[in-house]
C-alpha cells in the first residue's frame, strides 16, 4: 500500500519592516562583511584621490608696537618678556606707600631675614628697624579701620619695621640716577657693616620691585567711564602694517578673536617678515559628535547632532547639521608651528594625492569675489574690506592661578530711584585682605552705637517723619545727567550722611582711585543686568620661565536690577 | 628657685598623665606666678607681667588665691582635683588679657567669685574629658586589624577625646625615597643658583594668590614678629633629582632654554635637615600645577579637500593558485578579487531578490510521510517549541 508524501518548502525571509537588527550592525562571515561593504557604498570608486602631503607656504610676522588706552601712544612690544594679559591689565597698586600694611610689612621683616642671614648683628638691625617702625593707629584710624586690619596691626605695630617707609627712605637717600642704593643716615649703620648691608638694601629692594608687575599709574588701558580694557597692537605683514585692536576687552582670557583689524592705522611696527615653507602630512579634521563615515565604527555618543531640534526656518542650525553630517568628513588640517604672539599670513598651500595629483587650494576670500566676512578671521571695520588673510596667535597666558576678588563692585539699575547704584560688596583692607563691606559696615556701626547720643528707639506703632531714606554706604549713587550733544551719562554722587556716621566715599580703587577712578559712566554700561567688576591678582610664569604677578580687572555680567529703597520725604511705622 | 615649684609639677603631672607616652607639654607658661624651669630666670618683660616675684610664700597673692580654691572646692573631691588643674589654665587666661599687674592684684571679691564660677565651668569640662577618656578605655577593643594600627587608634582617640579635633597628631613615616630626597634638599642652595632667597619671592608670590599659602606666610609673618625664634627656612628639592640642575620656578638661564619638562618641586619648611635615615611627618599645605608655556605654538590651516570614499575591504582573501599552474597571472588574480565580489553580492540575496527564480530556490525541501515511509520533518513540532 503506497503511502502519500507531502512537500514542504522552506523559505528564509530576512526583510522586515522594523530597522532594529540592521542597526545593531552585527558581524557574521566575511563574504557578509563584503557583502555590507558594497552595499553602503565603500567599494564605489571616485575620481579622486587621499591627500596624503601638504606644502604650505607661510609669513609670519611679529606683533612689535602696542599702544595701550584709545589715545594711548605706539610703544616697543617685548612678547618674549612677558604676556599681553600682564602688558595690557597691569595696575599701578602700590604707589609710594609700598602698598597696604601687610605688604609693607611683610618687606620689613624680608629686609630683616636677608640681614640676619648675612650676619649682621642685632644692633644694627634694631637700629635699621627703629628708623621706619610700624605705628600704632591714631584714634581717627581706629574708627575707619576693619576688624582684621586691627587685629594685624596690634600684633604688628611696634614689632616689625615698615618696609615701604624703609624703601622710601634708600630711595630719597639715593641721588638721582643713581643705580646702587645709598644707605639713609636716620638707619645708623656702623662704618664696617656698611658695604654689606648695601649689598643686602641693593638684593632686597631688587626683589621688591620685580615682586608684582605693576603698570604706569596714568595712561593704563582701562576705561573707567565704560569699565573694559582699550589697546592697539602692530605687526608689519606682507601687504602692509597690520593694527589690531582689542576695544570692548572685558579682562579675563585674551583670545584672537577679541580683536578686530583698524584698516589704514598706523603704530610704526617694525618688519619682521619670515617666510618659510613647511611640509606635512594633512591629518582628517575632526571635531566633537562627528559621525563617522563607516558602517562598524563607534561614534562619540557625547554629541548627539541628530538630535538637534530645528524648525524649517533655522537656517543657521540647519546649516550646521548638514555640514556636520555631510560634509564634515571633507576637511583636513594641516599644523602650522607659529610664534606666540605673531599674525601669520598663508601664501600657497598645495596638496598632492595617493596618485601624485597636485591641488592648489586657494585662500576663502579668492573663491569668492564678494566675500566680506569670515567666521575663522578678526572683523574688520572697513565695510566691504578684504576678509583678513592670517591667522593672529596673541601671546597670552595660557593658564593663571586667580586669587579671591581684591575687590567685587556691581553695577545695577534703580528704576524707582530713577539712578544707577555701584554697589561695593568686597574692598581691599588696609591689610591688603578681601574685607566684605556689608559685614565691615554693621560691625563698625555696633561699635559705634552710643545709646546716650541716639536716644531711645521709636516706640512701636509710633509714625516718625523721615527726610530720606538711607541705603548702605557701600551704595555709591550714580545720577543721570544730559550732556551736550544730547546724551545721557551718569555721573558718580554722594549720599547725604546719616548723623553721627563719618561720611565714607568710595573705598575701592575701581571708583575711587584718583587716576582710574570711575567718577562717570556711559549710560548704556550699565545695563538692566547689570555689571560686575572684580578685580584680583593673577599669577601666570611665561615662555622665558618667568613669574607674572599683577593686578587685574574684569568685567562679567551682573545679576538683574536692584532697589535701593530710597525715598525722600517719607513717614516711617516704627516696627512692633 | 621658683617659690611654688613642686606644687605646679604636680598639677603638671596630672595633665601629663592624662596621655601617657605624650611629649613634655612645657606647661609653665600655665603657672600663675613663680613657678618657671630653674634652669631659666624669667625675662623682663615676663617679669613685668607676672604678679610680684617678691611675694613670700603665703603672702598676699598666694593666700588670694589659695582663698579661691577653699572658696568654691571641697579640697578631696574629683572636682577640685581637676579645678586645680584648670586654675592654671584659667589663671593663664587672666594674664594674657590683663597684663597690669594691678589689675591682677585689685581682684575684687565679685571677681573672685566670677572667676570660680568659670574654673568649675572648666573644671566640669575637664572632667567630662577625662570621663571621655575612661570611657574609652573600657571600651572593647576593635578586632582583625594589626596590633599596633589597633594601639594607634586607641591613642589617638585618647587624645582627641582630651585636646579636642583640633589638635592633630601627625603620623611619622619613612618616604620610600629617603635618600633621593635627602640629596634633592640638599641640592636646595644650588638649584636656586646659590642663592637662599628665590624662594621666598616665589613664596611670596604663591601667598597673594593661593589662600593656603597665604595662611602660612601670616603664621610665619606673625611668628616673625612675635617672637623672631622661629624663622621661615623654606628649603627646596626637584624630583627626579638630578645634580646642578636648575629649579624651574625661576627664569631659564637664556633665551633659547628649553624647560626640563615635568618635574616635581617641592618647597618646605624644614625643622633640621632631611636625613637619608631620619622619619619624616608634616603637613601639606598646598599644590598646585605651573606651566611655562610654550615660544612657538603648533596651530593649523583647514582645508576643503574632497576625498574619496572608498574604503579598504573587511575581509581578507586567501587566494590559491589554480592547480597545475605554478605562477600567478595578473588577470587570474583579478578575476579572483572580482568573483570574491560577485560572491559577495551574492551573499545578500534572499528570497525576494530572487523574483521568478524564487519559485525554485532556495531549494529546502523537507519531505513528510504519515505512514513514516520516508525521512519526515515535522514542522509542527519545531514551530511548537518555545524560543
Amino acid at each position: 500500500m503506497a503511502s502519500i508524501t507531502t512537500w514542504t518548502r522552506l523559505e528564509p525571509r530576512s526583510r522586515r519592516d522594523s530597522l532594529e537588527r540592521g542597526l545593531q550592525a552585527a558581524v557574521h562571515d566575511p563574504l557578509w562583511l563584503l557583502a555590507r561593504q558594497w552595499q553602503l557604498g565603500e567599494f564605489n570608486g571616485e575620481d579622486a584621490g587621499s591627500p596624503v602631503v601638504a606644502r604650505l607656504q607661510i609669513e609670519s610676522a611679529s606683533v612689535t608696537k602696542v599702544a595701550i588706552g584709545p589715545e594711548g601712544r605706539s610703544r616697543d612690544f617685548h612678547g618674549e618678556a612677558a604676556p599681553l594679559d600682564v602688558v595690557v591689565e597691569a595696575e599701578a597698586v602700590r604707589g609710594s606707600d609700598g602698598g597696604t600694611l601687610r605688604e609693607r610689612v611683610e618687606a620689613g621683616l624680608d629686609l630683616l631675614r636677608r640681614l640676619q642671614a648675612r650676619r649682621v648683628s642685632r644692633a644694627v638691625r634694631s637700629a635699621i628697624a627703629a628708623a621706619a617702625p610700624l605705628r600704632p593707629p591714631t584714634g581717627e584710624e581706629l574708627a575707619a579701620l576693619d576688624t582684621g586690619t586691627l587685629r594685624f596691626l596690634r600684633i604688628m605695630a611696634g614689632r616689625v619695621p615698615d618696609g615701604g617707609a624703609l624703601a622710601r627712605q634708600v630711595r630719597r637717600a639715593t641721588p638721582a640716577g643713581s643705580t646702587h642704593p645709598r644707605l639713609p643716615s636716620e638707619w645708623r649703620v656702623p662704618r664696617a657693616n656698611r658695604a654689606s648691608v648695601r649689598e643686602v638694601v641693593e638684593e632686597w629692594l631688587r626683589a621688591l620691585e620685580s615682586l608684582m608687575q605693576e603698570g604706569r599709574p596714568r595712561g593704563s588701558a582701562w576705561i573707567p567711564e565704560r569699565l573694559e580694557y582699550d589697546f592697539r597692537l602692530a605687526a608689519r605683514a606682507a601687504e602692509g602694517e597690520v593694527v589690531l585692536r582689542a576695544r570692548e576687552f572685558d579682562g579675563g582670557g585674551l583670545d584672537w578673536h577679541a580683536f578686530d583689524v583698524e584698516p589704514g592705522a598706523s603704530l610704526g611696527a617694525n618688519v619682521t617678515r619670515q617666510p618659510h615653507v613647511d611640509m606635512s602630512v594633512p591629518a582628517p579634521a575632526t571635531f566633537r559628535g562627528m559621525p563617522a563615515s563607516r558602517w562598524w565604527e563607534f561614534e562619540d555618543s557625547q554629541v548627539d547632532l541628530g538630535s538637534i531640534a530645528a524648525e524649517p526656518e533655522d537656517l543657521p542650525r540647519l546649516l550646521l547639521i548638514e555640514f556636520a553630517v555631510a560634509y564634515g568628513n571633507d576637511w583636513f588640517i594641516v599644523p602650522v608651528d607659529l610664534e606666540c604672539g605673531s599674525i601669520g599670513r598663508v601664501g600657497w598651500l598645495i596638496v598632492a594625492d595617493t596618485f601624485g595629483i597636485r591641488t592648489s587650494i586657494p585662500h576663502y576670500a579668492e573663491t569668492r569675489r564678494d566675500a566680506t566676512w569670515s567666521m575663522w578671521a578678526n572683523a574688520g571695520a572697513r565695510q566691504g574690506a578684504d576678509v583678513p588673510r592670517w591667522l593672529f596667535l596673541p601671546p597670552v597666558a595660557a593658564r593663571t592661578m586667580d586669587s579671591a576678588p581684591l575687590e567685587d563692585v556691581s553695577f545695577v539699575r534703580d528704576e524707582i530711584a530713577n539712578v544707577a547704584w555701584a554697589i561695593e560688596r568686597v574692598v581691599e583692607s588696609a591689610s591688603g585682605r578681601p574685607l566684605d563691606r556689608a559685614r565691615d559696615l554693621q560691625e563698625r556701626a555696633e561699635l559705634r552705637r552710643d545709646p546716650a547720643r541716639d536716644g531711645p528707639p521709636p516706640a512701636s506703632g509710633v509714625l516718625s517723619y523721615k527726610l530720606a531714606s538711607h541705603p548702605p554706604a557701600n551704595w555709591i549713587p550714580f545720577l543721570p545727567e544730559r550732556t551736550e550733544p544730547p546724551a545721557i551719562r551718569l555721573r558718580r554722587g554722594a549720599l547725604a550722611v546719616d548723623s553721627g556716621a563719618p561720611a565714607e566715599g568710595p573705598r575701592s580703587r575701581l571708583l575711587g582711585d584718583a587716576n582710574a577712578g570711575t567718577t562717570w559712566l556711559f549710560e548704556e554700561e550699565v545695563p538692566r543686568a547689570g555689571v560686575r567688576v572684580v578685580r584680583r591678582l593673577r599669577y601666570t610664569r611665561w615662555t622665558d620661565g618667568s613669574t607674572h604677578l599683577w593686578v587685574a580687572k574684569r568685567k562679567t555680567v551682573g545679576r538683574g536690577e536692584g532697589s535701593s529703597g530710597l525715598r525722600f520725604d517719607h513717614v516711617v511705622l516704627a516696627p512692633k | 628657685m621658683s617659690p611654688c615649684r613642686g606644687k605646679c609639677e604636680e598639677k603638671f603631672d596630672g595633665i601629663r598623665r592624662t596621655i601617657p607616652g605624650a611629649p613634655d607639654f612645657d606647661l609653665h607658661g600655665y603657672c600663675a606666678g613663680g613657678c618657671r624651669p630653674c634652669h631659666r630666670g624669667p625675662t623682663r618683660h615676663e617679669r613685668r607681667q607676672l604678679p610680684d616675684e617678691a611675694d613670700p610664700p603665703g603672702g598676699a597673692e598666694r593666700a588670694r588665691r589659695r582663698h579661691l580654691f577653699d572658696l568654691e572646692f571641697d579640697r578631696d573631691s574629683p572636682t577640685a582635683r581637676i579645678g586645680r588643674h584648670a586654675w592654671p589654665l584659667l589663671y593663664g587666661t587672666v594674664r594674657e588679657e590683663d597684663n597690669e599687674r594691678a589689675q591682677v592684684a585689685a581682684l575684687r571679691r565679685d571677681d573672685l567669685a566670677a572667676l570660680a564660677t568659670q574654673a568649675q565651668a572648666v573644671g566640669r569640662r575637664l572632667q567630662a574629658r577625662l570621663d571621655a577618656v575612661q570611657q574609652l578605655e573600657r571600651a572593647p577593643a576593635a578586632t582583625g586589624r594589626r596590633e599596633t594600627d589597633r594601639e594607634n587608634d586607641r591613642n589617638l582617640a585618647r587624645i582627641e577625646a582630651v585636646f579636642g579635633r583640633e589638635l592633630r597628631v601627625l603620623p611619622v613615616f619613612k618616604p620610600a625615597n629617603a635618600g633621593d630626597l635627602a640629596s634633592a634638599f640638599e641640592a636646595s642652595e644650588s638649584l636656586q643658583g646659590d642663592e637662599p632667597w628665590p624662594v621666598m619671592t616665589f613664596f611670596q608670590r604663591a601667598a597673594r594668590v593661593r589662600d593656603r599659602v597665604a595662611r602660612l606666610d601670616l603664621v610665619f609673618t606673625y611668628a616673625d614678629a612675635v617672637t623672631r625664634s622661629v624663622p621661615m627656612r623654606l628649603r627646596v628639592a626637584q624630583l627626579p633629582y638630578a645634580p646642578r640642575a636648575r629649579w624651574l620656578a625661576l627664569p631659564l638661564r637664556t633665551a633659547n632654554e628649553e624647560p626640563l619638562g615635568g618635574r616635581l618641586s617641592l618647597v618646605a619648611h624644614l625643622r633640621g635637615t632631611m636625613s637619608p635615615r631620619a622619619s619624616l611627618t608634616g603637613l601639606v599645605v598646598d599644590e598646585w600645577v605651573e606651566v611655562i608655556p610654550k615660544r612657538r605654538e603648533t596651530t593649523g590651516v583647514a582645508f576643503h579637500y574632497d576625498q574619496p570614499g572608498a574604503q579598504a575591504p573587511q575581509a581578507l582573501l586567501l587566494a590559491v593558485p589554480v592547480e597545475g599552474q605554478q605562477a600567478w597571472t595578473r588577470d587570474a588574480l583579478a578575476e579572483t578579487v572580482l568573483d570574491a565580489l560577485e560572491l559577495a553580492q551574492l551573499r545578500a540575496v534572499d528570497a525576494q531578490a530572487l523574483a521568478e527564480g524564487g519559485h525554485f530556490l532556495p531549494a529546502l525541501y523537507f519531505a513528510f510521510n504519515v505512514k513514516g515511509d520516508s525521512v519526515s520533518t515535522d514542522f509542527k513540532r519545531v514551530a511548537a517549541t518555545p524560543p
